[in-house]
């Protein structure tokens, strides 16, 4: 058995995501709150839009650090809630690997990006397609998917890197493939 | 001499052998990797779905038989007739309407197999 992901993604569905009175979601052992992707999407682009032409890889690499800290904490909560051990957990024959194809269900479930896994070379690479993801609706012209990016990095620290919470940026992951660029999916590969 | 071919490149290349209506690469886990060809409005995460749970039982089985995993499974159907090959941790499936150039497809997919392994 492996994780089977439309599992994952319908019971996950189920799951209530009733925000408190400070708009916050409390669920997989985080707190997770609900805004438009119009504002992370203008957010994104109205930072790159400002700064000069030079500084812009040291702002991308700001924003996919952003994700990458987020990812890693959030991930580790994911991982280790009372929401994934009874619906993926189960599922899990293949260790880490199937955490990661768990991780990628929930990641699709919540919205954040329909995406997966293509390759695992275990502890050395991955590479992960993306169909849909919300920051493919930046028109910048340019790769744009920074958060995919930032949590992809942050899953396979997770999963091949030093016990959380020392396994911070083992792995640097790069976008191949953008959906905002003109190709048919978002492809990013996660490196050593 | 390298093989520099995309994934979506060797799919577009076996859409012309005939008798290939549609392809498919979905990830042990249902993950629709890539798909070429004609699905008309078929939704292809269903699809992906049934293909992992399909494989899942065919594992199960080969566990009970105590055989090894399958290298190739065929279902054929009054009207159509599907392929799987498992590439790496993925399954390569094609769709044809019949069974009439089942050994071309089969000889193409031979072909191919080595050159998709390397991305999956």
């Amino acid at each position: 058995m492996t994780v089977q992901r439309d599992v994952v993604v319908k019971q996950l569905a189920e799951i209530q995501a009733q925000a408190d009175e400070e708009g916050l979601i409390p669920a997989y052992n985080v707190l997770v709150n609900m805004l438009p992707v119009t504002f992370w999407n203008t957010f994104t682009k109205r930072m790159m839009d400002a700064v000069p032409a030079e500084k812009r890889e040291k702002l991308e690499a700001e924003l996919v650090n952003c994700a990458l800290e987020c990812g890693y904490n959030t991930g580790y909560g994911i991982i280790t809630s009372d929401e994934f051990k009874s619906v993926v957990e189960p599922m899990i024959t293949e260790g880490a690997k199937d955490v990661l194809r768990g991780a990628y269900a929930v990641f699709t479930a919540w919205g954040w990006a329909k995406s997966g896994i293509v390759q695992i070379k275990e502890g050395e690479r991955m590479v992960v397609r993306a169909p849909d993801y919300y920051e493919a609706d930046i028109a910048s012209g340019y790769k744009s998917g920074f958060m995919i990016r930032g949590v992809s990095s942050a899953f396979f620290d997770l999963a091949y890197g030093k016990p959380y919470p020392d396994g911070l940026k083992t792995f640097v992951c790069v976008q191949t493939a953008g959906i905002e660029v003109g190709d048919p999916f978002g492809e990013f590969v996660v490196t050593r | 001499m390298a093989d520099n071919r995309t994934t979506t490149q060797i799919l577009q290349e076996m859409l012309e052998v005939p008798g290939i209506k549609a392809i498919l690469i979905v990830g042990k886990d249902g993950f629709v990797i890539e798909a070429a060809g004609a699905f008309g409005k078929t939704d292809l995460d269903n699809v992906g779905a049934s293909v992992a749970t399909v494989i899942l039982g065919t594992d199960k089985m080969s566990e009970e038989l105590k055989i090894q995993a399958f290298n190739s499974l065929t279902f054929e159907a009054a009207d159509a007739m599907i392929i799987c090959v498992p590439i790496g941790d993925a399954l390569l499936v094609l769709l044809a309407p019949d069974n009439k150039t089942l050994g071309m497809i089969r000889l193409q997919v031979k072909k191919v197999v080595p050159a998709l392994e390397k991305f999956f």
